[in-house]
């Protein structure tokens, strides 16, 4: 019997992620509570036919065959781990760290690592990126993007000069 | 006649004007770049919407609706890749067009047929968006779980690919939507204990994760190695007037078939443009030219995909039933603005339901003019490196994100829903059923639980009305249908395999 490893893989995730929600909507929570006063009635009932869809998920992945035959896309998973970790460090460093220099250091090695390798280029998007987008957010939506801003950059480079 | 000037005066603002117009024109660029697409546009501005005030953040979102649909149908026609799944049809004639090097034509074919079909499509929406208002003002809280229901239904009955995948998408969303507060009582609920989770899961990382985030990964994972692609130079030439009047049976059907595509939920404008196309190709006299640089293939495709856009906001602006994750966006970009979609709307801001609308045909009138001047050079973006620009995206999603709440835990949480939509693409379970339950999932909780206060917690009484019953069963038949296709699909494939 040919298995549909697509269906079995995301029949489990969806019963991992019930069992998951499943520790949040324990009975005897909000117990004495009518039925439509209860605030667990509706995560329950969705929680339920999700259990069971991904249930009948990896059932069919176990005994049917392949429901979608198209061509499987060829992932390129170095890659994509490469820029998942990139990225996941950049959004922990963002608040932390500050805008400009998490995207001094983020916008380079990314595109790096993504295959270009033309460093005036690089350099160029990377300063006009961080400097426009400062402004943008800074000047225009007066959103102050976390971390030193451009004017103490400015104030510290004209005093170490 | 009050609500008339100011929704006039809004839209002369000169700040208002410039955010249209510009809306637009970045729709187009992100439109012509192959697979970034109408949902990344709007999600990548989502957040700034939050520093505007009502009229310029729909300004944004409605010129970068229009614009990138429209901007689909350049990278179409001048390097044969639909820039949009929207413009799909696009590339049947539009490239032969520029093989023949016609292509500055085919761009002013396409630019006129994205202009009429938005143009009558707005004409469709404000005549026919105030009547749905009117009955949906005779909704209660059973009619409205109904028709929420019947949304989700025909969303998953019309997801691409596997009905099971696109039900527990569908439920996934509802499930994301639970945690947090409960809309009626205030208990908070789901949170794992976590003070941040008992806010609930805001909006704006949710979607740019789910969608923007997971395109972006899904794109490193694809392109193995980054090609360059080549681009010819081709200028913009209008058609004569003459033979635009000639075709005008083609663009006004065309339209029509786009509107009414547009107002089904979960349809959307491909699936329009694919349709126009068929249909033109049948009834055109011009048939056999088909697929060999035809200018009505051109028209029915871009003037149906650019009429859904006004045909997706009559039951979003009317109902708050969003058809499509832009629109289902646009409702919540409404929402965290303080004003709530619906019935309502037309009476208690009917100053801005006159600004939307006059919006809608100021950006369709711009992209006349932002097509002609602007078309081939914003073709020339087509051009830039993709690690440039997916990392420039990355970058824009950082910020957005975070400048909403200014707070990292919008980034995580962004980061895990980027996450699951890569993993959702790779497994082949649709994004757009789970964006429209959680946008809906609120609403839908919240009028069963207050139908079953109001029928002492009889489920029989919801089917006892009877614009609720219809629903009812007209999601029945549509589930039911989904189902026999779904099975029938499945014979047939099993068929074909038995004799090899």
């Amino acid at each position: 019997m040919q298995k549909d490893l697509e269906s079995l893989v995301g029949g489990g995730a969806v019963l991992g992620i019930s069992a998951l929600l499943f520790t949040q909507v324990l009975p005897g929570q909000f117990s004495g509570v009518e039925l439509a006063r209860n605030p667990m009635t509706f995560p329950r009932f969705l929680l339920l036919l999700f259990a069971m869809g991904g249930a009948a998920l990896a059932l069919r992945g176990l005994f049917c065959g392949a429901q979608d035959r198209s061509e499987v896309p060829r992932v390129a998973w170095g890659r994509v781990f490469a820029i998942l970790v990139l990225a996941s460090c950049y959004f922990g460093a963002f608040a932390p760290v500050g805008f400009i220099p998490a995207t001094l250091l983020f916008l380079p090695l990314s595109i790096l690592v993504l295959g270009y390798r033309k460093p005036t280029v690089i350099a160029a998007v990377t300063l006009v990126a961080v400097v426009g987008l400062w402004y943008a957010f800074a000047e225009i939506f007066s959103i102050r993007p976390p971390g030193i801003g451009m004017e103490e950059l400015l104030r510290m480079w004209g005093g170490a000069g | 006649m009050e609500a008339l000037l100011s929704a006039f005066w809004a839209l002369v603002a000169p700040v208002n004007l410039a955010i249209l117009i510009g809306g637009t024109a970045a729709g187009i660029l992100v439109g012509a770049m192959p697979g970034l697409g109408s949902v990344l546009a709007i999600t990548l501005a989502l957040p700034l919407t939050f520093v505007m005030s009502p009229e310029p953040s729909i300004a944004l979102l409605l010129g970068l609706y229009a614009g990138s649909v429209y901007g689909g149908s350049l990278s179409a026609i001048l390097i044969n890749t639909p820039g949009t799944p929207q413009a799909a049809a696009t590339v049947f004639d539009g490239y032969p067009m520029m093989q023949q090097g016609k292509g500055d034509l085919a761009l002013g074919w396409a630019t006129i047929a994205s202009v009429t079909g938005g143009l009558i499509s707005t004409v469709v929406l404000i005549l026919a968006a105030p009547l749905l208002a009117r009955i949906g003002l005779r909704f209660g809280p059973i009619e409205y779980f109904a028709l929420g229901l019947f949304a989700l239904t025909c969303v998953v009955s019309v997801s691409r690919g596997d009905l099971l995948k696109g039900i527990l998408a569908c439920l996934l969303g509802l499930l994301v939507a639970t945690i947090g507060q409960d809309p009626l009582t205030g208990d908070v609920r789901l949170h794992f204990s976590s003070f941040n989770l008992m806010a609930g899961i805001a909006l704006v990382p949710f979607l740019v994760g789910l969608f923007a985030l997971s395109e972006v990964f899904w794109r490193v994972a694809e392109n193995a190695a980054p090609a360059a692609r080549p681009v010819a130079h081709t200028g913009f030439r209008f058609p004569r007037l003459a033979d635009v009047a000639g075709r005008w049976r083609v663009f006004a059907k065309s339209a029509l078939i786009g509107t009414w595509i547009g107002t089904l939920p979960g349809v959307g404008a491909t699936a329009s443009s694919m349709v126009s196309y068929a249909e033109a190709r049948r009834s055109s006299p011009n048939r056999d030219n088909f697929g060999k640089g035809e200018p009505d293939g051109i028209i029915a495709s871009e003037s149906a995909n650019n009429a859904v856009t006004g045909g997706a906001l009559v039951p979003t602006l009317s109902l708050g039933i969003p058809g499509d994750p832009i629109t289902a966006v646009m409702l919540g970009a409404l929402i965290i603005q303080g004003i709530t979609p619906g019935p309502r709307l037309f009476v208690e801001n009917a100053d801005l339901m006159i600004f939307i609308f006059a919006a809608l045909f100021i950006v369709n009138l711009a992209l006349l003019g932002l097509g002609a001047v602007m078309g081939p050079i914003f073709a020339r973006a087509i051009r830039a490196p993709e690690p440039v620009l997916l990392s420039l995206i990355l970058v824009l999603l950082a910020i957005g994100t975070f400048s909403v709440n200014y707070t990292g835990f919008d980034l995580l949480v962004m980061l895990v829903a980027g996450l699951a939509g890569f993993g959702m693409r790779l497994l082949r379970f649709p994004l757009a059923p789970v964006v429209i339950g959680f946008v809906l999932g609120p609403m839908i909780e919240q009028s069963l639980r207050q139908g079953l206060v109001l029928s002492r917690g009889n489920f029989l009484n919801f089917f006892q009305q009877p614009i609720a019953l219809s629903l009812f069963i007209a999601s029945a038949l549509f589930l039911g249908w989904s189902v026999w296709r779904h099975l029938r699909e499945a014979r047939i494939a099993k068929h074909k395999e038995g004799p090899a």
